[in-house]
């Protein structure tokens, strides 16, 4: 047995033990009375004196019970321990995982986290012990989800290790391991020696490894306290996918399609509802299967059994589409999704040239009903933020068209690059817009005139079903692309598609002249077009539909004034950094939906934030966690943890008060 | 400071014997073991042969004897003279002795005042039987007395005497002294006769030394022992706890912390003391008899005291 606080008591012990013991030897207050005679109670007390050797031990058997009393109450203050094993001289570092996955309620019916913060309090109760050794190296706190935190550097102060261990909130975003390894890496590659640190990892295991070569800790010792139990299964019923979108020819068609994923080894039968602005629309009981261990992976965990499913509704303006199932099950985060879908409009386009057929005939064919024309020196008069839907004003500008109050979805630059970036994704040909990092050179004169796109990206979303090999291309020129922009296609000499995102506004980037290419003849060209402009437009999206962010993810509000700041309250409260009209919202931590009633556009008044990912959904927990290129098995009970059993002496002196109670009152009562 | 001991009171002189309890008090007597001689003729039989109608023997006839208590009646049957002897009959010397001293102050009913009574209900009827009657008070020696009285004319007289007396204040100079107050008496009082000491013997000194100056052959010596139901048993006068205790007769201070274990040692030794005062009287024959005063006057006096042969 040993003891934490020793000193403590012993110092208390010696102040409060001589005052008892004092108070007993100093003269009682007696109350005064006469008698006849005293010369009685003398022979008496005379009689019992000599009579018992021990009298005066007697006589104060309740000195005796409260100094027992006391000891106790001093033993539970030096927190007496059992199975003592301290690491002193040794630095550590407390890592605890807050990712959604440990927001499951499967551990004695509280939350992995908080499991996992009580189990990395008493790694910092064993410090306690080297710190009255004199020998602690200090303690560190990192929590991590999509991101690591520090949440206590180096420091031998354990109240604020322990605050900090405290202080970790939940999260519903994905684990990345490797952030907090690299959080703590540069302290282990300074530590003095093998061995001189010490990180404990408190983590279920399901993390995302989002380097190819992770980063390993070489000099420190690693200990991977697995919370939860080993199981093949778990019983979590997730929404894995949600989305919703507008028929693009008959925009008040929406489908909305759900994904549910078991992970238990049982079938699920569950009611799933489908809400619009939290009026249930519709009920479906769905059976969703077991989870299923794969042949071809029989050790690698069962696959979650999925199903698909879809409800059509007709739905003309904004709406929060809200799905949701009732099955109880371990992890609360991912029983329900939503997302946020936009009014349906339809597609308005500016082009700024000077003229040019086959861009309207493109145009045309990608059903633009409305496209208006501007001249370039029309355009540098407009002001740009007065472009954006809802702040045309067709007054000010020759040939404009549409209703007033509308504004542009998308701009195409035709062989003319405006002196500031727009406000608006746009689309250039021949040009490259004035973004930082963002260049188009000539093409070399001593190079051949006729080139080819040798290489072009078939993923995007912008060149699907687009052929780009047999196109000759006169002189193309090429893109100078910032480390952050997308190549899209590259020719001979460099990149001729790229595309650049800045201050959330987007610019796809064709470096060549149509003009001076045989692109136009070729069907390619108006599928590109069919493809850019509704993705550029409809913010994003090749159709329209219902926009959700995922917890850990940025959103990008574009403001129309300049905002100070900007809040939203839902789950959690998050404040947004504002860059001008442009404010990035800090990653969301967790799911829901969030609201602000700052002064932004109707779209960003909410945010839908989902979950909506199967490895956190998934709430087996993992044996062994890979750092470096090892994996640390996990243990249930990493360090032999001091138990502390002061409470015992806590009720062992209780009963001792209950004693000391009864000896009083029958002293005092007759 | 808690005191059990009463104020003074001023009490009147029926508050001492009401008149019917006197009228019961008429038919008693006190009476002694022992035939002891009187000064003047009275209502009770000596050893002296005297005068009364009570025959007591016979003797020869010497020359010189009175021929009038000559029985010729058996000269005429035996022809021998023999003398008749006749029993005398004397007044009885009654002394009561009352204890006045602080530790008397105390209890409820408070010890003085019962004694007060009792030495007034004993003073009474020895008075109505033409004893010589004299009272005594004491503490620290003998202080005051009311002597010689004799019939019913000094009654009055007597209970004044008694309204009087209040207890004596502490005084650890001069605490209560029996062997002293003994001394004194039986220095005063050669007189044989009947001597009752009323008192609670809370005494430091040494009891039996002073029982010796009360014993002899002419004194019928009555010792009353009285205590209060507090003394018998403290816990009734709320002696417990941890106190500082404070003797009434010389203010010596005790400090004790009384436990059950402690008042179970204190009754013992009351036990043994009153015990101790019962063995040092026998020895020198004196008669003790010891009352608690939530014992009914009445009953002391008509049954207790009867029983015990103090009263016929």
């Amino acid at each position: 047995m040993g003891f934490i606080s020793f000193i403590t008591a012993a110092i208390a012990a010696g102040i409060t033990i001589p005052a008892l013991v004092s108070l007993y030897f100093l003269k009682l207050k007696r109350k005064r009375m006469v008698i006849p005679s005293t010369l009685l109670w003398q022979r008496a007390v005379q009689d019992l004196q000599v009579n018992a050797p021990f009298q005066k031990i007697k006589n104060n058997l309740l000195l005796w019970v409260q100094l027992l009393l006391l000891l106790l109450l001093l033993f539970a203050m030096a927190r007496p321990t059992q199975n003592a094993m301290a690491d002193p001289g040794r630095r550590v570092v407390i890592v605890i995982d807050h990712s959604a996955s440990m927001n499951s309620t499967d551990v004695d019916g509280k939350s992995r986290l908080e499991a996992a913060k009580a189990r990395a309090l008493k790694v910092i109760d064993n410090l306690d012990a080297g710190e009255a050794d004199g020998e602690s190296g200090g303690a560190m706190v990192v929590s991590y989800a999509h991101r690591a935190i520090v949440m206590q550097d180096f420091t031998t102060d354990l109240a604020r290790v322990r605050k900090a261990i405290r202080d970790i909130q939940p999260t519903d975003q994905r684990s990345h391991l490797d952030a907090a390894i690299a959080a703590v890496e540069p302290h282990a590659r300074q530590s003095a020696g093998e061995g001189d640190m010490f990180v404990h990892i408190f983590s279920d295991g399901r993390v995302t490894q989002s380097t190819d070569e992770p980063l390993a800790l070489a000099k420190a010792d690693v200990r991977f306290h697995r919370i939860g139990e080993v199981k093949p299964h778990g019983n979590n019923l997730a929404i894995a996918a949600l989305s919703a979108r507008r028929d693009f020819t008959k925009p008040q068609l929406v489908q909305v399609y759900a994904r549910l994923a078991n992970f238990s080894d049982k079938p699920v039968t569950t009611n799933v509802q489908f809400l619009a602005d939290d009026r249930v629309l519709s009920t479906q009981q769905v059976k969703v299967p077991a989870a299923v261990q794969q042949a071809s992976a029989p050790g690698k965990p069962a696959a979650p059994g999925e199903t698909g499913l879809t409800f059509d509704m007709t739905w003309l303006g904004d709406a929060l589409i809200t799905v949701r199932h009732d099955h109880p099950d371990v992890l609360a985060a991912d029983n329900a999704a939503r997302t946020l879908l936009a009014p349906s409009r339809e597609l308005r386009v500016l082009m700024v040239t000077t003229g040019n057929a086959y861009l309207d005939l493109a145009c045309e064919a990608a059903d633009v009903e409305h496209l208006v024309q501007m001249a370039p020196d029309q355009y540098e008069k407009q002001d740009p933020k007065k472009l954006r839907r809802g702040g045309w004003d067709d007054a000010a500008i020759t040939g404009a068209s549409g209703a007033a109050g509308e504004g542009f979805d998308v701009i195409i630059f035709d062989r003319y690059a405006p002196k500031t970036p727009p406000l608006i994704n746009s689309l250039y040909f021949g040009v490259a817009p004035p973004v930082e990092g963002l260049e188009r050179k000539d093409t070399r004169p001593d190079s051949p005139s006729n080139e080819v796109i040798t290489q072009w990206d078939r993923g995007s979303a912008l060149l699907r079903n687009v052929e780009l090999s047999d196109i000759p291309l006169r002189r193309p020129g090429r893109l100078i692309v910032p480390a952050d922009g997308k190549v899209l296609a590259i020719g001979r000499e460099g990149p001729v598609m790229a595309e650049v995102t800045r201050d959330g506004v987007r610019h796809v980037v064709v470096c060549f002249d149509i003009y001076e290419s045989l692109w136009p003849h070729r069907i390619s060209f108006p599928v590109f077009i069919k493809n850019a402009l509704p993705m550029l437009g409809l913010d994003g999206s090749d159709q329209e539909a219902g926009i959700a962010y995922r917890t850990g993810e940025n959103a990008v509000v574009l403001a129309d004034t300049e905002l100070d700041r900007l809040a939203y309250t839902g789950p959690r409260t998050i404040n947004a950094r504002a860059l001008g009209t442009t404010l990035t919202v800090d990653a969301f931590p967790r799911a829901g939906l969030y609201e602000t009633k700052a002064d932004v556009p109707t779209r960003y008044k909410q945010l839908a934030v989902n979950l909506l990912d199967t490895e956190e959904s998934d709430p087996r927990v993992a044996e062994t966690l890979q750092i470096g290129t090892s994996a640390v098995a996990g243990t249930v009970q990493a360090v032999e943890v001091r138990q502390e059993i002061w409470p015992w002496f806590v009720w062992g002196a209780l009963a001792v008060l209950l004693l000391e109670w009864m000896v009083y009152a029958r002293r005092m009562h007759i | 400071m808690t005191q059990l001991n009463s104020p003074t009171r001023q009490s009147k002189t029926g508050d001492l014997l009401s008149p019917d309890f006197m009228r019961q008090l008429d038919k008693l007597d006190v009476m002694s073991r022992k035939m002891l001689r009187g000064s003047q003729q009275g209502e009770r039989r000596t050893k002296k042969k005297g005068q009364s109608v009570e025959f007591a023997d016979y003797r020869s006839y010497v020359v010189g004897d009175d021929l009038r208590f000559v029985d010729w009646n058996l000269y005429a049957r035996l022809d021998k003279l023999f003398i008749r002897l006749f029993m005398e009959e004397e007044d009885l010397s009654v002394s009561l002795v009352l204890d006045i001293t602080g530790s008397m102050d105390y209890g409820e009913p408070n010890k003085l005042d019962y004694a007060k009574r009792l030495i007034a209900a004993l003073g009474y009827i020895s008075l109505t039987h033409y004893n010589r009657t004299s009272v005594y008070t004491m503490a620290d020696g003998l202080l005051e007395s009311s002597q010689g009285m004799r019939g019913r004319r000094p009654i009055p007289q007597m209970l004044e005497f008694l309204n009087r007396q209040r207890a004596v204040p502490a005084d650890a100079q001069r605490p209560g002294d029996q062997t002293a107050a003994f001394k004194s008496l039986s220095i005063a009082n050669q007189r044989p006769g009947v001597i009752i000491v009323v008192s609670d013997f809370w005494d430091k000194g040494d009891l039996g030394e002073a029982f010796r100056y009360l014993a002899g052959d002419k004194r019928d010596v009555y010792l009353i022992h009285l205590l209060s139901p507090q003394e018998v048993d403290p816990v009734r006068g709320k002696v417990i706890g941890d106190l500082r205790l404070t003797d009434l007769e010389d203010g010596d201070v005790a400090e004790v912390s009384v436990s059950p274990a402690l008042i179970k040692k204190y009754k013992a030794t009351l036990q043994a003391y009153c015990n101790h005062i019962k063995d040092a009287a026998h020895r020198r024959g004196l008669a003790y008899m010891i009352s608690e005063t939530d014992v009914p006057f009445e009953t002391l006096v008509l049954q207790y005291l009867r029983q015990r042969g103090l009263l016929a």
